[in-house]
């Protein structure tokens, strides 16, 4: 009996050993496997945590990233996915913590493999982007926060173009001002991904009142990288050329070109959006101060005392541009008003001659308020253009003491 | 014999009482439920939701255990154009942070952690100081953001956190002599649409006026500046929406603004009208480097602002990367260094004391434009995407400081200017959220807008029909409801029945202003429109009255005009059996073509609910149908 009191007693206590043993390994095991936990594995091996090895360091660290902080895909196809690995070096003399902050993108952020480095060590971050989003163009960011004083933060930056198939440049078509007197040509590029497509066609103009004043033609061109160099990819380019041919409407002009390719039942229509104004071959432009749609314009209240200057040009464009000569042949009030023409200049298509308007100081006292048609001085500027042979500036100024 | 069976009954008893206590000293040790294969699993949402940190008790095994598996469970596939998700496994709290215990079912949980978004950050803290704190604000920054996108949406969408709708304004600022606020890259988005609920929008002129008045009423020297780019298109709508912002900069008091690559685009008589200054009115819309008419004085270089004792230099340019968008011939285009450089000379001469720079730029060229024309204390940049920095940024070669606007107006920034040697300056990132309730003179100048672009009808913005593609035409949801009833009577259950209504009486906060003469917006709440570029197609919806067949997201919406495949079903054409076949298979629109098709209209600005994971398929359910009765 005794024996067999001594043998469980022995076995007891050596299971209790063997146990506390087998618990001790287990959990010093789990800690290290799944914790990576820097104050127990310091506390247990006596190594410093990376809070601790950052705080307690003299040094000070330097991050660079190896090629940049930004990374440009060019173009891709939609659905297609891309990868840039940004390498981060520690260049300075202590050690550099990172870690990942906001990520603003739909970029996928590779794993940061190591958010500690030691002076000389890299450790990479990949972003990818899944060409998904309808949108054409695409810039993505992520934030890495760090240790390194003159870096707190570092943005990496992905960026690019989606193309489906076809890529319009540019993706609108501003045409500004119009001469309603002269032919205007302006001219879109088309990048074309497709192996399969040769040809654009069916080129249209969606705007029925001046579809028989545009004609729209293309040709096939190389592809200028320097110009173009997000379309260094593309297979083949088109130069559009339109031509707007005079009398087109005044006014805006809204519209959309849109044209088909050899692949429609793949890539259907593709479209232009296409905006600018067509205007005459005189017209008078200026600040804030000028209302351009009534040739008004509105110096305002003004003492007499102190006086007032304003500025606004007539622009001349069309055939007759080079020869024009304005000249101003009457203004009222004469005797509070003096308008004066500079020298002309060329802007593009157009020659603009500034208008100087100056109430002098100790004008008299006049009155026309605006109130009614009637009520507004006027200046009238004569020209020897065929058409517009005589311009009028509706005046609205009160003098007063 | 007998010895040897006592032996090895000792033996098996010893086996046996050890195994019992092993047992038992594993079972005192308690280690964490985690320890054992029935921990949760990696991907769980406990793990998935991370919780605030604290820096206060110590964490327990437990805790620690928890916290550190993180790592564990870096899984790219599986968060697919989700990235925030991964960023859950770099996160390594300081040493005495806890995180709190996470359950499976637990909610997420608003912060207010310090050091959040809400919190200013000091370009010129020292380092020193960040490091000197274990569970430092930058630490808590990351938890904080990460925590805020665990709704697994992309982190562009418009979607306000948590604590982006609680944030406070500079805290701990003493009194600054000037506040610049800085904003731009608004690209029409003048309103969050409230598509999505205006509470969980970011961005509008409504709320930047509301939160400019709150800066101002601390007594604050609050000088307004942006970088450009009111606007994104052209036409006769984009030139109204400028017309609007221009007139709510002058309320708001804008000091500087530049104009950016898509500014300049629209008509140089409408934004010289709305945005030039002359000798008789002044404007606060600036450019050094880009000449209108040939005449500099439309657009000044430069302004001073004098305010606090401080004289403030504003100038703005347009960087050499946007030179080939600029496309009328009535503009030109000057290297931005050479016109800068005489311009800082004159800031210098008349005493600025603090010069800023408004580059409509790049990241890079901003920067370089900053090194090779010394002299600008602030640079605002058009550069960078998504999110602005929480930090002003060091300008490597330079002492100038930069800060970003993000995109969409979406954010605004404050950088306060102190009689402070050791803190001169001193910035937050704010976002423009619900936090800022709307501003009544801005919804007024809003419904005015609307109003313009009623007077102005489709046909003038510019939204003038075109056939459709395919070459036929729209007949109605109601059409389609002969044959398929069942699908029709889906439908009429769905918020896409109601999409016309809820534009004409919203029933949002904002009910009052109806938006259905809105091209931008009737392109996604009727049928027959192009919803992307914004204009309709042949015998598309036009009026409630005119078409009332076009009213709501219909059915050819999404499978294209059926006017072909009814007339040959009805008999109306002669087909042969195979074309009828043909016809009625055109009307289909496979699920997995659908995606693409919702996303013309469920955009990231407009839905971004729809761009969860797995989000297609929720809505899908709500809408599901099949063919014909």
């Amino acid at each position: 009996m005794i024996r067999i009191l001594v043998t469980i007693a022995i076995g007891a206590l050596f299971g209790l050993g063997f146990g506390k043993l087998q618990s001790r390994l287990a959990t010093s095991g789990f800690e290290e496997r799944f914790a990576g936990s820097r104050a127990t594995l310091a506390e247990t091996r006596g190594e410093k945590s990376k809070a601790e090895m950052v705080e307690q360091s003299t040094g000070t660290p330097k991050v660079e990233v190896v090629g940049g902080t930004q990374f440009e895909f060019g173009t891709m196809l939609h659905g297609e996915s891309m990868s840039h690995t940004f390498v981060f070096r520690n260049v300075g003399d202590g050690p550099l913590n990172l870690d990942m902050g906001a990520s603003t993108c739909k970029c996928t952020v590779g794993e940061l493999k190591s958010s500690v480095l030691q002076p000389g060590e890299e450790t990479d971050v990949t972003l990818t982007w899944n060409a998904i989003s309808i949108s054409a163009d695409f810039g993505q960011s992520a934030t890495i926060h760090t240790s390194a004083p003159d870096s707190p933060e570092v943005q990496l930056i992905v960026r690019g173009h989606i193309a489906d198939s076809f890529v319009i440049e540019p993706r609108e078509l501003s045409l500004g001002d119009l001469s309603v007197s002269e032919p205007i040509s302006k001219t879109f590029h088309v990048f074309n991904y497709l192996k399969q497509s040769k040809e654009l066609k069916d080129f249209a103009w969606s705007d029925e009142k001046s579809k028989d004043k545009v004609k729209i033609t293309s040709r096939p061109v190389d592809i200028d990288v320097e110009k173009f160099p997000q379309h260094k990819n593309a297979l083949s380019a088109y130069e559009v050329q339109v031509t707007f041919d005079p009398g087109l409407s005044l006014g805006q002009v809204n519209a959309r070109i849109t044209f088909g390719t050899d692949l429609d039942e793949k890539v259907g229509t593709l479209e232009l959006p296409v905006a600018g104004r067509v205007s005459g071959d005189i017209v008078l432009v200026g600040g804030p101060s000028f209302d351009s749609k009534l040739n008004v314009l509105r110096i305002g209240t003004v003492k007499s005392s102190e006086g007032a200057s304003v500025s606004i040009s007539m622009a001349v464009q069309g055939s007759g541009r080079d020869d024009v000569r304005p000249e101003i042949v009457s203004i009222k009030p004469e005797k509070s008003l003096n308008v004066t023409i500079g020298e002309p200049k060329m802007v593009g298509e157009r020659k603009y001659f500034p208008l100087h308007f100056e109430v002098p100081k100790g004008a008299p006292e006049t009155y026309y308020a605006g109130g009614s048609p009637k009520d507004f001085g006027k200046v009238i500027v004569k020209t020897n253009h065929e058409f517009n042979q005589e311009v009028s500036i509706h005046i609205q100024l009160i003098v007063a003491n | 014999m007998h010895q040897r069976q006592l032996v090895w009954q000792r033996l098996f008893l010893v086996l046996v009482l050890s195994g019992l206590v092993t047992l038992n000293a594993c079972m005192d040790s308690k280690p964490s439920p985690v320890a054992t294969n029935n921990h949760p699993s990696a991907d769980s949402p406990a793990n998935r939701h991370d919780q605030p940190s604290k820096s206060s008790a110590k964490s327990s095994d437990s805790e620690r255990v928890k916290q550190s598996r993180a790592p564990a469970k870096v899984d790219p596939d599986a968060v697919n154009d989700q990235g925030l998700v991964v960023l859950e496994t770099v996160l390594t709290p300081a040493k005495d942070v806890t995180i709190p215990d996470a359950s499976p079912s637990a909610p997420e949980v608003s912060l207010t952690a310090p050091g959040n978004a809400s919190t200013p950050t000091l370009a010129t803290d020292p380092p020193a100081a960040q490091n000197s704190e274990p569970a430092s604000p930058t630490i808590n920054t990351v938890a904080t953001t990460v925590n805020s996108r665990s709704t697994n949406l992309p982190a562009e969408a418009n979607v306000a956190t948590a604590e982006e709708r609680n944030q406070q304004l500079a805290p701990d600022w003493p009194q600054p002599q000037a506040v610049l606020f800085v904003s731009g890259q608004q690209h029409g988005y003048i309103e969050p649409c409230g598509c999505t609920g205006l509470e969980n929008q970011k961005g509008g002129l409504i709320r930047r006026d509301t939160l400019l008045s709150q800066l101002r009423e601390r007594g604050w020297n609050l000088v307004p500046v942006d970088v450009g780019n009111q606007v994104r298109r052209i036409g006769r709508q984009p030139e109204l929406k400028f017309k609007s912002t221009v007139e709510a900069f002058r309320k708001m008091d804008y000091q500087g603004v530049a104009l950016g690559a898509d500014d300049w685009k629209l008509s140089s008589i409408e934004l010289v009208q709305f945005a030039g200054s002359d000798q008789l009115s002044k404007s606060p819309f600036l450019s050094t480097n880009v000449v209108v008419w040939g005449d500099p004085s439309l657009f000044p270089s430069h302004r001073i602002v004098e305010v606090g004792g401080r004289k403030i230099g504003i100038t703005a340019v347009l960087g050499s990367g946007h030179k080939g968008e600029l496309q009328s011939s009535e503009i030109e285009f000057f290297d931005p260094i050479e016109r800068l450089k005489p311009v800082v000379e004159q800031l210098n001469q008349e005493g600025c004391t603090f010069k800023v720079l408004l580059a409509h730029a790049s990241l890079e060229e901003s920067a370089e434009i900053a090194r090779q024309v010394p002299g600008f204390d602030l640079v605002v940049t058009a550069g960078g995407f998504g999110e602005p920095t929480l930090n002003l940024e060091k300008i490597e070669g330079s002492p100038s400081l930069m800060v970003q606007v993000g995109t969409k107006g979406m954010y605004g920034g404050i950088i306060g200017i102190f009689d402070d040697a050791q803190q001169p300056v001193r910035y937050q990132r704010i976002a423009v959220s619900s936090q800022f309730k709307d501003s009544q003179r801005m919804l007024a100048m809003f419904a005015e807008y609307q109003q313009a672009l009623t007077d102005a009808g489709f046909d003038k913005l510019g939204a003038n029909f075109v056939a459709h593609p395919t070459g036929r035409t729209f007949v109605g949801s109601e059409t389609c409801g002969d044959c398929h009833s069942s699908a029709l009577a889906t439908w009429e259950n769905t918020p896409h029945f109601h999409a016309t209504t809820s534009i004409i009486e919203p029933d949002n906060e904002r009910g009052g202003i109806p938006r259905h003469h809105d091209p931008e917006c009737v392109s996604c709440h009727a049928t027959g429109w192009n919803p992307q570029q914004y204009y309709p197609y042949e015998t598309g919806y036009v009026s409630p009255q005119e078409t009332p067949l076009m009213t709501g997201s219909g059915c050819e919406n999404c499978h294209g005009p059926g006017s072909e495949h009814v007339a040959a079903e009805l008999g109306e054409i002669d087909v042969t059996s195979e074309r009828l076949k043909e016809l009625q298979q055109q009307m289909v629109l496979p699920l997995a073509k659908a995606r693409d098709k919702c996303l013309e209209c469920h955009d990231l600005d407009n839905s971004p609910d729809f761009h969860k994971e797995g989000a297609f398929e929720d809505y899908w359910e709500q809408v599901k149908h099949y063919g014909k009765d």
